[in-house]
């Protein structure tokens, strides 16, 4: 009681002036966001021997590594769109990868029990993205890079809370990492081409992970001069596929003993998971070079695991396209100078907690109508309690498919909760539950060893999936089993 | 080949012989078998009089045993020639003369090598390649129990790991040894041994190392120990009046990325191939060392045959052949040494001429195993004991034509290459029609190296003759060996 009432007058005394100080000079955010960079992609969270990541690993030193830090999915959409509304996937809609042409992945073949459940394809304007609550705080706010959480060109960055938006746009890639950035695609022989140019302005023999360097650092360079608090949202395009890298980098990684207890052997991928530590080393540099590395908050993290066909998620089962471990597990930093201890930890954490995260570090007050499924780890950050927080929820109705990644996922749900995670099939109902700790490969189902334990998940799941709103799909009436 | 041969029921003469074997030398402790294998070694070691080679170990085993300066395998290529060494018959016998074929086919009922010693109550372990490694010519029964073969480790280099297509004839990555499968075989090898060590029971390991083959890959620290030597082929000319039918295409070597698919290598690539080569020697003789290490610090050297063996020899560059797969000197020619405990003659070199079928006789001599008389060989055990005894009058080697490597390829023609003290002869002959078609005669007194073809030269037709008609014998079946 008295131990309760002292916080109290403690945390009285203390907030207007945190307040005051922060009002004065807000913090500076940027948001390093990696394109399919898998949890051991980066050498100090795996030990990887063939990846080399010194900047990265430096910012994990100087801050807070989190070891069981979750994407909102297994694909590129639905986690961007959690990260910037502190919305689970399941419920905004945004379920799966925005297709390039607008079209779902799956029509209404015959292939599947289950009809794809509609998807949004454009982030609804009624979101407020943690970039509006921060611009509306007064923060110069930029979209440098992939953005893939809008169809259409009315829903891109700018629309959003973004001042400037520098090679954002519909699509997962830009299909050719070397200016120009122009490509084609088709989803089928059925489809007609689409074709797209990004960041038309260049020079010849840009790279693209370099390009978005220097407009980032311009960026910063930019507001630091104007002396405004800013919020850089570095979103990479690396190191999704076309797997292109400058090509001494790919000549070194050719030239280096593979790393074959993990799974990690391929030159091109190491030579661009290096252009994206290089990007890390020059940012942190100039902000250093400002003298505002002291004033600027960095969170690194991943939209979904490592692409199966180019990389393993050792010691993980799974890949990006399913909802296995190394589907879903990323790596999060965060670099909070003179605030966080240099510290690993194993909170589990999703991408919805970023959001209030950065509204608590930026000391503006919550919204949490906003951010529902997001919980602020600020004080967890700060050697304090985690988030209040029984369960993690995933919610797929959809069909990853396509064959880009091994082991596509079928429409699923998931919920983590302490060591025990259960995959609920929506196509049978079947069940997969692991021990996370015993077992973080995911190889032993307990679901009939430990039906008692399945059955309070699977209990609490149904109920998330209600409240949340989430999409189902529909029974597919043209399906016809395979005989 | 010996009549008994035929015997169907050998196998109830060697339960006799089981039965009735001396019971004094039974209750002693039985001595175990360490077989350790290199693929594509020819004799380049220190032990051999190689100024190159820097292999310790190798000498080591050399200098407390005894070194086969003239010993031939029977068919210059892994599995026939592995296939005789484990069977004790000659690829006439075994069928086998290519890499696919499985000696079983022909000889259902062999009793090779190591299962003979599993058969008398011994542990028999193989790790590595100690049978050709292809699934279709292992020999499960021959073993109590044996290894994967490592296939994942033969590069450690991304550039050789990814992707499909050919991979590169060399590497030299900055790597532990265990990056390897060598490294890793060696590893596998002394966890036998400590097995064997803690049941208490007689064992034969098979070690099958499999470097020096290509591709040349071996951590980098074994290169730097050549770095300043100056590699250049020899003796890359064919010899004089050599028929075309003696030679391949090199189609082994031209498996890899970095090697042209036709005409000559680059002098800069035969040099990085010669260094790679040495390389690879010294690689598996480090493994080799933490073997013998292992064998003391388990207290079982002193108890312990070790013998060493290279399963045919090779042509670096020379005659114009790269790799192994002729019926010259440099590809039957072997290493070859034995360290039986307390063998009289350890430590000296012996001439007499030896074959590889003679091994399997030897070790059950030593070991005091019950005789096998359908093997083809004899036993060496008396030169252990006095080095200077002379062997065998002749060792025999054949090889197929045309012969494609990788590709089995239907043999149209078998060469047959008698070798005596002075003289290799080989003829040629036509499977369909049995004829000779090319005849090869070659005095190797005073250079190994094959220089001209003296076949049907009036001044040697009396030595032609002999070595013929020795071939003829020995390709009719009416060859048999006498005790050295």
């Amino acid at each position: 009681m008295n131990a309760f009432r002292f916080l109290f007058v403690l945390q009285m005394w203390l907030l207007p002036s945190a307040f005051e100080a922060s009002a004065q000079k807000r913090p500076n955010i940027v948001f390093f966001l990696v394109d399919d960079l898998g949890w051991g992609d980066i050498a100090g969270y795996s030990g990887s021997t063939y990846y080399e990541t010194p900047n990265i690993d430096r910012l994990a030193e100087n801050g807070v590594r989190f070891r069981q830090a979750y994407s909102a999915s297994t694909l590129c959409s639905p986690t961007r769109a959690s990260i910037l509304t502190g919305k689970s996937p399941g419920r905004l809609h945004i379920t799966h990868a925005i297709p390039i042409l607008g079209y779902l992945r799956i029509e209404d073949g015959k292939g599947t029990p289950l009809k794809d459940a509609e998807y949004r394809m454009n982030l609804p304007f009624e979101e407020v993205t943690i970039a509006e609550a921060l611009k509306s705080a007064g923060y110069a706010t930029a979209s440098i890079g992939k953005w893939h959480v809008g169809y259409d060109e009315a829903y891109y960055p700018q629309a959003h809370g973004f001042d400037i938006n520098v090679g954002g746009n519909g699509n997962g890639a830009t299909g050719n990492y070397f200016h120009p950035y122009d490509n084609k695609w088709r989803m089928s022989r059925n489809h007609p081409y689409k074709e797209w140019k990004t960041l038309p302005d260049g020079k010849p023999g840009e790279y693209i992970t370099d390009r978005l360097t220097e407009e980032s650092l311009r960026f910063v360079e930019d507001n630091v001069a104007k002396g405004k608090p800013f919020f850089l949202y570095l979103s990479h395009y690396a190191v999704h596929t076309p797997i292109q890298a400058p090509k001494e980098l790919v000549e070194k990684y050719k030239a280096k003993p593979v790393d074959s207890l993990r799974g990690h052997s391929n030159p091109g991928y190491a030579a661009m998971i290096e252009t994206v530590d290089r990007s890390m080393g020059a940012l942190i540099e100039k902000l250093k070079a400002l003298g505002v590395y002291e004033n600027t908050i960095v969170i690194f993290t991943s939209d979904n695991g490592g692409m199966g066909k180019v990389t393993r998620n050792h010691p993980f089962r799974g890949n990006k396209g399913n909802f296995y471990e190394g589907g879903i597990r990323v790596p999060l930093i965060v670099n909070w100078p003179n605030v966080t201890r240099t510290a690993v930890n194993d909170v589990p954490v999703i991408s919805a907690d970023l959001y209030p995260t950065m509204l608590q570090m930026a000391s503006l007050p919550l919204n949490p109508g906003q951010h529902m499924d997001g919980l602020s780890l600020v004080r967890l950050l700060k050697g304090g309690a985690a988030p209040k927080r029984k369960d993690l929820y995933w919610h797929f109705p959809n069909y990853t498919g396509d064959n880009q990644h091994p082991n596509p996922s079928l429409p699923l749900s998931v919920i983590r909760s302490g060591d025990y995670k259960l995959i609920e099939s929506l196509e049978d109902g079947s069940l997969e539950l692991y021990d996370l700790k015993a077992d973080p490969s995911e190889k032993s189902n307990l679901a009939s060893s430990k039906p008692e334990v399945a059955a309070k998940m699977q209990k609490r799941l149904a109920a998330w999936r209600t409240a949340s709103q989430v999409q189902m799909p529909e029974v597919n009436p043209n399906y016809q089993p395979k005989k | 080949m010996t009549p008994v041969f035929r015997i169907p029921t050998c196998a109830a003469l060697c339960i006799l012989a089981l039965a009735f074997s001396d019971v004094d030398a039974q209750t002693e402790r039985k001595l175990n078998v360490l077989f350790i294998s290199l693929d594509d070694l020819r004799p380049n070691l220190g032990a051999y009089g190689d100024p190159i080679a820097k292999t310790p170990n190798m000498d080591r085993i050399a200098s407390n045993g005894v070194l086969f300066n003239r010993a031939y395998c029977q068919q210059a290529v892994c599995s026939p020639s592995r296939t005789s060494m484990l069977t004790g018959l000659r690829p006439d016998e075994t069928g086998v003369v290519d890499l696919e074929t499985h000696f079983r086919d022909k000889v259902p009922d062999a009793v090779t090598l190591p299962q003979s010693f599993k058969n008398n109550g011994y542990l028999a372990f193989s790790t590595g390649k100690v049978f050709h490694a292809l699934a279709v010519t292992r020999d499960p029964v021959s073993w109590t129990r044996e290894t994967p073969s490592f296939e994942d480790a033969g590069y450690a280099l991304a550039v050789n790991k990814e992707g499909k297509g050919k991979k590169n004839s060399t590497e030299s990555a900055d790597v532990p040894d265990e990056t390897y499968a060598d490294g890793q075989i060696c590893q596998s090898a002394i966890a036998y041994l400590e097995e064997a060590k803690s049941q208490g029971k007689p064992f034969f390991i098979g070690v099958g190392f499999k470097k020096p083959h290509a591709p040349f890959t071996a951590p980098k620290r074994y290169w730097d120990l050549y770095k300043d030597v100056k590699f250049e082929v020899v003796d890359r000319q064919r010899p004089e009046n050599s028929p075309a039918l003696a030679f391949h295409n090199n189609e082994e070597i031209r498996g890899y990325r970095d090697i042209p698919d036709s005409g000559p290598l680059s002098p800069e690539k035969e040099r990085e191939l010669l260094h790679a080569y040495y390389a690879c020697i010294s690689f598996v003789d480090a493994q080799i060392g933490k073997l013998l290490e292992a064998l003391d610090r388990l207290g079982l050297r002193e108890n312990t045959v070790v013998v060493l063996w290279g399963d045919h020899g090779y042509h670096l560059g020379e005659q114009g052949i790269w790799c192994k797969s002729t019926n010259y000197e440099l590809a039957t020619r072997v290493p070859l040494i034995i360290s039986a405990p307390h063998a009289k003659s350890n430590g000296r070199k012996t001439d007499a001429l030896v074959e590889f079928v003679d091994v399997y006789p030897t070790l059950l001599d030593i070991c005091g195993m019950p005789r096998n008389d359908r093997l083809s060989g004899v036993s060496l055990k008396p030169l252990l004991d006095n080095s200077g005894l002379k062997g065998s009058k002749a060792a025999f080697s054949q090889f197929v034509r045309p012969y494609k490597a990788i590709r089995k390829f239907p043999p149209t023609h078998m060469g047959y290459s008698v070798r005596t003290k002075d003289w290799r002869c080989t003829y040629w002959y036509d499977l369909s029609t049995g004829k000779v078609v090319e005849r090869e005669l070659y005095n190797l007194k005073t250079d190994l190296v094959e220089k001209s073809n003296l076949a049907g030269s009036s001044r040697h037709s009396k030595t032609e003759t002999e070595l013929a008609a020795m071939i003829e014998d020995y390709r009719a079946g009416r060859y048999s060996k006498k005790q050295p």
